[in-house]
């Protein structure tokens, strides 16, 4: 049904720290499909916005003239290698955006054109058929089971579950219902059961689902203010280069060593960062479609890169920190009763318990036990509170202290004040108390212990907020338990701060106070309270199960609505600055082996002395210069991969990760071209005529 | 060594200088214009595609945060 | 004594002196440029000048008055030049012809002091001192005002693009470092021999019954400032190697102290100024590792380097004063072309090629180690926010630099303020080296005669002054080239700083933690180094190749 990769809730609960590679980067066919995109992206007006690749293609454009006007093995060859320079370039940001294409593709097929039982004159109204696409703001349309929602709304009536594995790559059904929290539903979603009306709160053309595919094709992408800054340095050095090489052509004159234009043109385009200028927006794309690929949709290139900056992470406690539910932490008999007798009758009422409670009963007592034969299981349900099994001389149930209780009195049994106590200690530790009490034959009710549910914290959640603090980020859980409890869990996992007892105005104003002082938050929410927090900080993370109004205030929106991604978010966004970073330091430490090949071929013919300088003994000064123009080509193709993919980030302390960087991108760069330019001088020097 | 070489040479230089002054008067300008802007937005406003849309319920809220 | 002792004792020596005087230089400079306190002769002066010295200016108003200040300087000293022989004191020198006039102006008011002339035989007392000195004196001053209000512009937080007051910070500087200083350093030139009297010309019979014409005046005054104020304009034309400017190995050492420790001290400064001395100390450590490495290269070409001639004779002796040496001679190459003083002991023509290749690259770094008096610090700051661009995106952050982050804006200023001097300089050599007038000044062709135009042009540029004394530029060619050289490589780069500074001061300061990239540990210095070389060679190899690179291998 869907291209979006999804994980299961166990991967995400494996899935550590590290941004891995995303499988599969590259493929004949990827390419071959980008080639055509590429070539359009060649048109002069397109390439203005990276100078650096204009330059290029003006010099392929003056290369091309002097070789019709001047045939030469060289010149062609110069000529042709640097035309595939421009079409390397545009083809690593046409590939980047294919890469969106077939998530668009998928997206679309919800678009096709329904019809929509619209009610006139709002809720109450007569039901009129309309088509999908006539839907306004404002309309309120009602849709039962079987029927796609027709346009992104708020539920005003009714309660449904709804299929929303086209958005979000999640194949079991969501609940939604009107009021709360969980109002919001998307357009071309399915509803499986009930009825519910939907006031429309999107224009057609506007939707949720026509911004992810603006997104994933990567049609709305502005540049990032980080991207336009290293575009001037780019261009800047490109002016630079531009008029050391205008300038040698009069320098060479006088020197006795004319260079015709042809060979300047060369260098310069050696010179120029081109490897950096034509991954540019290439390195931009594929951070948003790692991001999307972890089913995280960014409305901005400017939030992935504010990702990458973040000091402050908000994290909610609640499946965050803490696997959300709440599990066995240990059973307390009451008086008279065996522990075996109390974890027996907890296993029994837990049988039918499919909820992550129940099971960690289960798991906690560490044995299983088949049920009595005819035996019914008791669901638990809202209304009763309660989970169990009745058979024949049996009932067990297990569940809130007050609705056991009931239960108990129901049956003819009492309660003794033991269980009170018990319960209130449990409660007082920030933990769940959960009754358990059986009812055999003729016998009144009794109540057998108390199982004490609590709040768990993740395995690795510790180690990875120590990483967080080497990364200097300062992470604050935010809990509405109150500050003792809230203590006890933070002290646990290892967080920096917390908020407890927090309200959403309280989380705006630490939102604020941090950004006071110059720090940026990242959070993640997903109620309409969320809102105006999630606004607040530099990077809002709405879950997707949340309401319209909060994923309209974050700039993120998570389809898997997993807390716990906030932190790859963070990381995907340093990996997206690192590798510009590293790229333009390759691209600049590849100059110095190209002056070294370039510069002894121009002028050896004039001054002898300056084969010293060949220290890559190249074969001939036309070979030198062809293999620079070649390799400054391929190098492109080569890095596609890297650009696309990311560097390897692990996090770590900046000096670590620059003195890492350094050593790979910046020597590296150095040594790279050498072997590089000589391997293909081995190859050109074997071209006849040149 | 050359002595006295007229007044029209003389206006040349000086002309020269203040033309160069100028030059230099209007690129101070050019630039306070362009960065002037930035000053005024200096409060770190968000910027206009983010915001905009954005629907919030409570009357209090003003965007703000360095995006 | 053996003479690579020499040369390393002396160099421990001048490293001493600076280690000591640097920080105690250092904390007086911030002092003076963060104290809201007059003096009250500064006060009397404010209010007869009419200043509003407690104005915190924009940088807007702080460039006008920079530029406003060097306009009026290069009109007097023009019609000063061109009205000498009007005028006490002239010497009997005859007026300064209009291109020369002007070339003068604007190299004394750009801190460079370029000279076409020899300054014994076309300019009087009156001139020289309250024409020349007096720029001296104020150019160097312009340009520490400008430094101190970068480092301002840093250590001030929404402050919407104020960055203190040029009158306020011309005044200081003068008053109260220049002027003391450079009177304490010429009480002790004139107790170590140098000259200092009003006489004209003094003619005697040499032992051969030869004529001998002897021009005293007040050398030693303007010596001091020469090298405090890293001017480089000499009394004489031999300048630095002339016995009345620089008698003796002590001296010697004197004036190469005066040359360094302004810009190493200004570098301390700003390290106070933005209250975090280990910042300071990174751009001494920066501008050191350069200096460092240049003199040692200096001194082996010079000591050892390639060419028939220093073979023979064990080194390269021609055009040095025997009573430096090499060793001294090279010490005063790399740090006169490492600041952008350009004064002189011994003649750079004749410099060995590698060893001229070297003095160039000195220059060509963009006076950075340590620099001209304030233009150094600013420059390596400049380099300093390209390097923490690069390297802070490789740490995955989005660059900042002392807590201020590097964004479009300020990497355009950047940008402009790195591509600025390497296109003068290019595009002059170009000029120069194709119009029949630019290549009528040089004194030889082939590679000898295009390091000859590429050492001046790129000398101009970067306002040091000093030449390749084969070529000949008192021609209205080269004497137009060179001036505009200086003129645009003075102020346009002072705009963009300035401009860059009002910025910084309107940001806000954000705070470091452990992901920010550390900007004061050897890493980093090593980074800013490395930055500095590249950055320097990618863009003046090619013209380098052509020129020393190829002398030196012939």
């Amino acid at each position: 049904m869907t291209q979006t990769p999804v994980r299961t809730p166990e991967e995400h609960a494996e899935h550590t720290s590290h941004v891995e590679a995303a499988p599969s980067v590259l493929t004949a066919r990827q390419i071959a499909e980008a080639v055509p995109g590429a070539l359009r992206k060649l048109d002069p007006r397109k390439l203005v916005a990276t100078p650096v690749m204009l330059v290029v293609e003006l010099g392929a454009a003056a290369t091309t003239v002097m070789s019709v006007l001047d045939p030469s093995v060289m010149g062609w060859l110069v000529t042709v290698w640097l035309w595939l320079t421009v079409v390397f370039g545009s083809l690593a940001e046409s590939v980047a955006e294919g890469r969106g294409k077939a998530q668009a593709a998928s997206l679309r097929a919800l678009q096709t054109e329904t019809s929509a039982r619209r009610l006139h004159g709002g809720p109450g109204g007569a039901e009129e058929v309309v088509a999908s696409t006539s839907l306004r703001a404002g309309d309120v349309v009602v849709v039962e089971a079987g029927e796609r929602i027709p346009g992104d709304g708020d539920v005003i009536e009714g309660v449904a579950s709804v299929d929303e594995s086209a958005v979000t790559g999640e194949s079991a059904p969501v609940i939604r219902e009107s009021g709360g929290d969980r109002s919001a539903v998307t357009g071309g979603t399915l509803v499986l059961s009930d009825r519910i009306v939907v006031r429309i709160t999107s224009d057609p053309g506007h939707s949720f689902v026509d911004r992810m595919i603006a997104l994933v094709e990567g049609s709305e992408r502005q540049r990032t203010p980080n991207e336009i800054a290293l575009n001037v340095l780019l261009t800047s050095l490109t002016a630079i280069f531009v008029v050391v090489c205008g300038s040698l052509y009069y320098l060479a004159d006088y020197s006795g060593a004319h260079q015709s234009w042809l060979v300047l043109t060369a260098l310069l385009v050696c010179l120029i960062p081109t490897t950096i200028g034509a991954l540019l927006s290439a390195i931009g794309i594929a951070g948003m479609d790692r991001l999307v690929r972890r089913n995280v949709l960014a409305m901005s290139g400017r939030a992935v890169e504010a990702a990458g900056d973040v000091d402050v992470l908000l994290l909610d406690k609640t499946g965050t920190i803490t696997y959300g539910n709440r599990q066995a932490y240990e059973i307390i008999p009451v008086t008279g009763v065996t522990l075996t007798g109390a974890e027996n009758a907890a296993v029994l009422a837990s049988l039918s318990d499919q909820t992550p409670e129940g099971r960690s009963i289960l798991t906690l007592v560490g044995r299983s036990m088949g049920g009595p034969a005819e035996a019914t299981m008791v669901d638990f349900s809202a209304t009763t509170r309660m989970s169990g099994l009745d058979s024949p001389g049996l009932s067990v149930r297990k569940g809130a202290a007050s609705a056991v209780t009931a239960w108990v009195k129901e049956n003819g049994g009492q309660v003794p004040s033991e269980t009170a106590v018990i319960v209130s200690e449990i409660a007082e530790t920030g933990g769940t108390p959960l009754v358990v009490a059986e009812h055999r034959n003729s016998d009144p009710a009794r109540v057998l212990g108390v199982v004490h549910l609590k709040d768990v914290v993740k395995d690795g959640i510790r180690e990875r907020f120590e990483e967080l603090r080497a990364m200097g980020i300062k992470t604050v859980m935010i809990t509405g338990d109150n500050a003792a409890t809230a203590a006890a869990i933070a002290k646990e996992a290892g967080v920096d701060d917390f908020l407890a007892e927090a309200t959403p105005e309280d989380k705006l104003a630490l939102i604020r106070r941090e950004q006071r002082g110059g720090r940026m938050v990242a959070m993640c929410g997903d109620g309409t309270n969320d809102a105006p927090a999630l606004a607040q900080a530099d990077v809002g993370v709405a879950m997707n199960t949340g309401t319209t109004a909060a994923k309209e205030a974050g700039n993120m929106v998570d389809l898997d609505s997993d807390p716990t991604k906030l932190i790859d978010v963070v990381e995907i966004g340093k990996q997206l600055l690192i590798t510009r970073g590293a790229l333009t330091t390759f691209s600049v430490a590849n100059d110095v082996a190209k002056y070294f090949a370039i510069l002894p071929a121009m002028f050896v013919g004039a001054f002898p002395a300056l084969d010293v300088l060949n220290i890559m003994r190249l074969s001939s000064p036309e070979s030198a210069i062809v293999s620079a123009v070649v390799f400054n080509a391929l190098i492109i193709i080569a890095l596609i991969p890297l650009a696309l993919r990311g560097v390897r980030y692990r996090p770590s302390s900046a000096s670590a990760l620059l003195r890492r960087n350094l050593l790979l991108y910046g020597v590296g760069g150095l040594i790279v071209p050498f072997v590089g330019i000589k391997l293909l001088d081995l190859v050109v020097s074997l071209i006849p005529g040149l | 060594m050359r002595v006295w070489n007229g007044g029209v040479s003389d206006l040349i230089y000086i002309l020269l200088t203040l033309m160069c002054f100028t030059g230099l008067a209007l690129l101070v300008g050019l630039i306070d214009r362009r960065l002037g802007s930035a000053e005024a937005a200096a409060d770190d406003v968000p910027a206009a595609d983010e915001t905009a849309g954005v629907n919030v319920p409570h009357d209090n809220f003003i965007p703000g945060a360095a995006r | 004594m053996n003479a690579i002792l020499a040369a390393v004792l002396q160099i421990l020596g001048l490293v001493g002196a600076l280690a000591f005087s640097v920080p105690l230089l250092g904390r007086y400079l911030a002092h003076i440029y963060t104290s809201p306190k007059h003096l009250r002769a500064e006060a009397v002066a404010y209010r007869a000048l009419k200043v509003d010295a407690e104005a915190d200016q924009h940088w807007r108003s702080y460039a006008m008055s920079a530029l406003g200040f060097s306009l009026a300087g290069i009109l007097f000293l023009f019609a000063f030049g061109r009205l000498q022989n009007l005028l006490p004191l002239d010497g009997g020198f005859d007026p300064l012809p209009s291109d020369g006039a002007w070339n003068t102006a604007v190299s004394f008011v750009t801190n460079t002091n370029w000279q076409w002339y020899s300054g014994e035989a076309a300019t009087g007392h009156l001139i020289q001192m309250a024409g020349l000195a007096v720029q001296n004196f104020v150019s160097a001053a312009v340009g520490l005002s400008v430094a101190a209000a970068f480092a301002r512009g840093l250590a001030r937080t929404r402050n919407q693009g104020r960055i203190g007051n040029f009158w306020v910070d011309l005044v200081r500087t003068t008053v109260r470092v220049l002027l003391p200083v450079a009177f304490v350093v010429a009480i002790v030139l004139v107790a170590a021999g140098a000259v200092q009297n009003l006489h004209s010309v003094h003619e005697m019979t040499t032992l051969t019954g030869g004529g001998q014409a002897l021009t005293g005046g007040p050398v030693a005054s303007q010596e001091a400032i020469k090298e405090l104020g890293t001017n480089g304009g000499g009394f004489y034309n031999a300048n630095s190697a002339h016995p009345f400017e620089n008698p003796s190995p002590f001296t010697n050492l004197l004036e190469i102290w005066a040359i360094l420790v302004l810009p190493f001290s200004m570098a301390w400064a700003f390290g106070l100024i933005v209250k975090d001395k280990r910042q300071g100390g990174a751009v001494v450590a920066t501008m050191g590792t350069l200096l460092i490495v240049g003199i040692t290269l200096l001194t082996w070409a010079e000591m050892a380097g390639p060419g028939t001639a220093p073979q023979v004779a064990g080194a390269a002796m021609e055009g040095k004063e025997t009573r430096f040496g090499e060793a001294a001679t090279a010490l005063f190459a790399a740090a006169t072309t490492g600041t952008s003083t350009g004064a002189v002991n011994g003649m750079h023509e004749s410099l060995t090629a590698p060893g001229g290749g070297v003095a160039m690259f000195g220059m060509m770094l963009g006076e950075i180690a340590p620099g001209g008096v304030g233009s150094g610090l600013y420059g390596m700051l400049m380099l300093a926010v390209v390097t923490v661009f690069l390297c802070g995106l490789m740490v995955g952050r989005t660059p900042e630099y002392l807590g201020k982050k590097i964004s479009r804006d300020e990497m355009v200023l950047v940008a402009v303020y790195i591509l600025t001097t390497p296109i003068l300089v290019l595009v002059g050599a170009a000029i120069a080296l194709t119009a029949p007038a630019g290549l009528a000044g040089l004194s030889t062709d082939g590679p000898h005669g295009l390091s000859e135009a590429l050492y001046a042009v790129t000398s101009a540029a970067n306002n040091n002054g000093s030449a390749f004394a084969g070529i000949t530029s008192g021609t209205p060619f080269w004497n137009t080239l060179l001036g505009m050289l200086m003129l645009l490589g003075r102020f346009v780069p002072m705009i963009f700083v300035l401009a860059l500074a009002g910025r910084f001061a309107t940001a806000n300061r954000l705070p470091a933690n452990s992901g920010t990239l550390p900007t004061h540990r050897p890493l980093f210095i090593g980074l800013l180094t490395g930055v500095a070389l590249v950055v320097v060679g990618l863009t003046f190899v090619p013209a380098l190749m052509l020129g020393p690179i190829v002398e030196s291998l012939s």
